[in-house]
């Protein structure tokens, strides 16, 4: 795995946020990366900058915030380099995004046939009945009967878990190397979040497509990512294999957040006063965030050291990386 | 066995109306809570599950008057609270309002904004007047520290606090009238995954400290194992299974019950558990199917299921279910 | 234990930040000391005609006249200055009327629903839809006609009262709509549900909890309205149906405008002051607008 170059290469990116109270760098000099066929977790909460890092991929990050450095590599060129025409041509095509509210990421006033086939004209000299054909052996793809009968449909009519495989056969119309999935499941009720689950693990292997999975879930992420980065206020904290991360994690972050998460699998009853492991004080302002190691201030482990240093990602086992000045990492000062 | 709360054959219906000049006619109807009967017993936890469109919202807001109900009776501590809230004896009203409490979900909607957290604290305390006027900034004070929060925050604003100490007021505000039941409409979904774990923590506490109990709602089924000691699961309007904690996870007996809580992802990679995938969509509720609201989703249905619906029975150890096939 | 800024606080902090709104602000707090002192530092009593005498009259500015007379006599810039107050007593007396109705007529069509709300909000349309300025303008002539030889005749300013109750009462719609949208928003929050679930009476809900947090958006549209009605009394006293008694604005421009050529000053200046007037209300409604709804700026 570590000899096939990485599909795409995201290093110490930044993503800061320009606003009259200040500037807050919500993206922090993450790293990640995707290998060709794999699907890589991304995983935090809220104000980790994981949003952030996928849209920064496609240069979609809106105003206030704006890249500021780092480097993002796909298929070998430089993303951050190219002009809007190259822009245009890898975002659909390529690259291609599911965001995480399927109601609205579909235009309200177009039919589903008129945004699908829009996409695949504007990127392939095809006609519109091919164009709508493609479109309708897409949405059988993903699981919809009766596609002709909804391509005429606006998406208002269509229930959530229904707009969402629009939105997946929508990102696979041009037949992209990598998906962005942002939080693709949040919102939809459980029992529709398994199906889409499985359709996107089905799609990806047949497809052979690789995948970058943003969620906060880690039942989700558990489900379908083969690697997994996990996120803190807008900093890398550990990357791994799925197995690893969840049965020996080692960033104390990564830890913690396993062990607070109720399980469905446990058996609570026995206790009269059953208690969660919980992680004390809250996630970081990040227009003022902690010096040093971003988590310190919550670590039951950090020392003086760890609010003077930043840690810097060090690799514990082959493909197994962790930044903690706790575990071997080494630091820099800041 | 005493049920603190009794809720029997409550039925929630919406009119679905065309518009007109002056209102417009109605043209169908709604049925958002169908028939629902459950009791809960002082001191336990019943969690009602289910996706959204169950009616389990509707149940909980219905059974509180903050929706009227269509039909039905509730039973709170053995009086028939409904007719006292659709009556007009504000006392009466007041004495049912202090046996109950509902804390919501969003914590960024719960607060008045233009309030500050003493004066939402304090607001009970006004309504009821359960406490000399000069004892509630110590009230408030204590209330706050009992949730987990500073006494000086009474000064602030609800915009200076993060989702989850929204939340600690939330419930500091519903403690204030003291409660014997509170309804827990999907408390911690809209926080942090690093913040749940603080407030599950701190309900279950509670409970067992005061001597709650409690109504919870939600979707998030790890959540519910945690707090919860018995469990009903609603599907489209109607209960179909109820069943102390341990006994529905490890055993559900209805297949809706199963399908749910095998389609929770386990975070944990080496589960490859035997995910029943209901095929389909829920129905609209406007064109509810006859017979069980389930059967055109469920891989075991049988002729009868078409035709009539299950009525929810015991089944024995503590189990009620409606289904004609159960697993 | 220092109490951190409340919303209001807050808000006043954004609209200094905002330039526009700063600068409707400093003009309308112009207006408002104009009005307030200004007749105490007039260079001349406002009926003064004496430049009719020496042969002044329709002059341009001069040292003595720093606006230049009309062409009556009269000392433009004293006109002007006599001329604010009437222009604010106009502006928030027809809004506070307006107001009134508004909040009354909305707030209960939005909390209520149903058919209340629909007879109350075909009741505002109607009201819409009247031409308000051809209906004041008859209003006005058929009540002067009307108290004629009355006791009424010899109430002072009654004809300008009657214009700022009419505006008032015509002005009220945009008011009520508005209304009408923040009580049906603010009705279904969580808050008030919780309000109701504590026990809290309906009245309590209006006044404690919804009307407080409705107030922001219903500020700016009154702000605009007070701009609007300064204009609006400007027009009625140009075509000569305002208050004969009452000096104002508009008045000045009925009086002179046949003299625009020889003496443009006697118009330019109640004009201006009517525009910066106007434009000072319309960017403090913009200045607050954005300093209680922020929107992320660039």
């Amino acid at each position: 795995m570590t000899d096939v170059p990485p599909l795409l290469n995201v290093r110490n990116l930044k993503v800061h946020f320009f606003t009259q109270a200040g500037v807050a760098p919500a993206v922090d000099g993450i790293d990640f990366r995707v290998n060709p066929r794999e699907t890589l977790g991304l995983v935090g909460e809220s104000g980790s900058g994981k949003t952030m890092a996928s849209l920064a991929v496609l240069r979609l990050v809106p105003p206030p915030a704006r890249i500021v450095s780092g480097s993002i590599e796909f298929q070998n060129r430089d993303l951050l380099t190219l002009d809007e025409a190259a822009l245009r041509d890898l975002r659909g095509k390529h690259v291609a995004m599911i965001f995480q509210n399927p109601a609205y990421s579909l235009n309200p006033i177009f039919t589903i046939g008129d945004q699908l086939t829009e996409i695949l004209r504007w990127h392939e000299p095809v006609s519109r009945t091919a164009a709508r054909d493609r479109a309708a052996d897409l949405l059988r793809l993903v699981g919809i009967a009766d596609p002709l009968q909804r391509l005429r449909q606006f998406p208002h009519e269509l229930s959530g878990g229904m707009k969402q495989r629009i939105c997946i056969a929508r990102a696979l119309l041009c037949n992209p190397a990598l998906i962005l999935a942002d939080e693709p499941t949040t919102n939809l009720d459980v029992t529709i979040q398994a199906q889409i689950l499985d359709l996107l693990a089905e799609l990806r292997d047949r497809l052979r497509m690789a995948m970058l999975l943003v969620s906060h879930d880690m039942g989700v992420v558990a489900r379908m990512a083969h690697r997994i980065t996990v996120v803190y206020a807008g900093r890398t904290c550990e990357t791994g294999d799925a197995r690893t991360i969840f049965h020996t994690p080692q960033h104390p972050y990564t830890r913690a957040l396993l062990e607070s998460t109720p399980r469905i699998d446990h058996d609570y009853e026995h206790a009269t006063r059953p208690t969660l492991r919980t992680i004390g004080g809250r996630i970081p302002n990040l227009a003022t965030p902690p010096t040093g190691c971003r988590f310190h201030p919550r670590c039951a482990e950090a020392t003086e050291e760890c609010a003077q240093l930043r840690p810097v990602p060090f690799e514990v086992a082959p493909g197994h990386s962790v930044s903690c000045l706790k575990r071997g990492s080494p630091g820099v000062a800041a | 066995m005493n049920a603190l709360l009794r809720v029997e054959h409550l039925v929630k219906r919406y009119p679905v109306r065309r518009r007109g000049i002056l209102g417009g006619r109605a043209v169908g109807q709604i049925s958002a809570v169908d028939d629902v009967s459950f009791s809960i017993n002082a001191g336990e936890a019943l969690a009602l599950v289910g996706e959204s469109g169950c009616g389990k919202t509707t149940t909980a807001r219905a059974m509180l008057h903050l929706v009227p109900a269509t039909d039905g009776e509730v039973w709170f501590d053995d009086a028939d609270i409904l007719p006292v809230f659709r009556g007009t004896n504000r006392a009466a009203i007041l004495r049912v309002r202090r046996g109950m409490q509902y804390i919501f979900q969003d914590p960024y909607l719960s607060l008045n904004p233009r309030w500050t957290i003493g004066q939402t604290l304090r607001e009970p305390f006004r309504v009821h007047r359960h406490a000399r006027q000069a004892e509630w900034p110590d009230r408030v004070a204590a209330l706050l520290q009992r949730v987990g929060l500073e006494p000086d925050h009474a000064w602030r604003y609800p915009h200076e606090f993060s989702g989850g100490q929204r939340q600690r007021v939330g419930v500091a505000r519903a403690l204030a009238v003291e409660p014997r039941l509170l309804v827990l409409d999907e408390p911690v979904s809209s926080l942090d995954v690093s913040v749940r774990a603080q407030i599950l923590n701190l309900l279950v506490e509670l409970r067992v400290a005061l001597g709650l109990t409690y109504l919870y709602i939600s979707h998030d089924l790890a959540s519910v194992r945690f707090i919860a000691n018995r469990v009903a699961v609603m599907y489209l309007g109607g209960i179909v299974e109820v069943a102390p904690v341990a006994v529905l996870f490890r055993h559900p007996l209805h297949h809706y019950s199963h399908a749910l809580l095998s389609a929770v992802p386990v975070p944990d990679p080496d589960t490859k558990p035997t995910r029943v995938v209901l095929s389909g969509e829920p129905p609209s509720p406007m064109n509810m199917p006859s017979g069980c609201r389930f059967h055109a989703r469920c891989a075991a249905a049988l002729p009868v299921c078409k035709t009539t619906r299950p009525p929810l029975i015991d089944v024995g150890d503590g189990r009620l279910l409606a289904c004609h096939n159960p697993r | 234990m220092a109490r951190p800024p409340g919303q209001f606080r807050q808000g006043w902090h954004r609209l200094c930040r905002n330039r526009s709104g700063l600068l409707g602000l400093s003009l309308v707090a112009f207006v408002v000391l104009v009005a307030l002192i200004g007749p105490e530092f007039a260079p001349y009593t406002p009926n003064d005609q004496s430049a009719m005498l020496s042969f002044t009259a329709k002059g341009a500015p001069t040292w003595a006249h720093l606006f230049g007379t009309d062409r009556n006599g009269y000392d433009v810039l004293t006109r002007v200055i006599y001329g604010a107050p009437t222009a604010l007593a106009v502006g928030l007396g027809a809004m506070l009327v307006a107001s009134v109705i508004g909040i009354l007529v909305g707030g209960i069509a939005g909390y209520l629903g149903g058919t209340a709300d629909e007879l109350l909000m075909r009741f505002t349309e109607f009201f819409l839809v009247i031409p308000v300025f051809i209906m004041i303008l008859a209003v006005v002539r058929l009540f002067s006609i009307v108290v004629v030889g009355t006791p009424l005749e010899r109430l002072p300013f009654l004809n300008l009262a009657t214009i700022i109750v009419l505006l008032g009462l015509f002005g009220w719609p945009p008011i009520a709509r508005l209304a009408r949208a923040e009580f049906l928003r603010l009705k279904n929050m969580d808050f008030v549900e919780a309000a109701r679930c504590i026990g809290a009476q309906p009245r309590d809900i209006l006044f404690r909890h919804i009307l407080p947090n409705a107030l922001p958006s219903l500020v700016v549209v009154i702000a605009l309205g007070i701009g609007g009605a300064i204009l609006s009394e400007s027009m009625i006293s140009f075509l000569g149906f305002g208050d004969p008694k009452a000096i104002s604005w508009g008045q000045l421009l009925y009086f002179n405008y046949e003299v625009l050529r020889v003496s443009p000053w006697a118009v330019l200046a109640p004009g201006g002051a009517i525009f910066i007037t106007v434009l000072g209300f319309n960017l403090l409604a913009d200045g607050l607008s954005d300093a209680f709804n922020p929107r992320l700026k660039q």
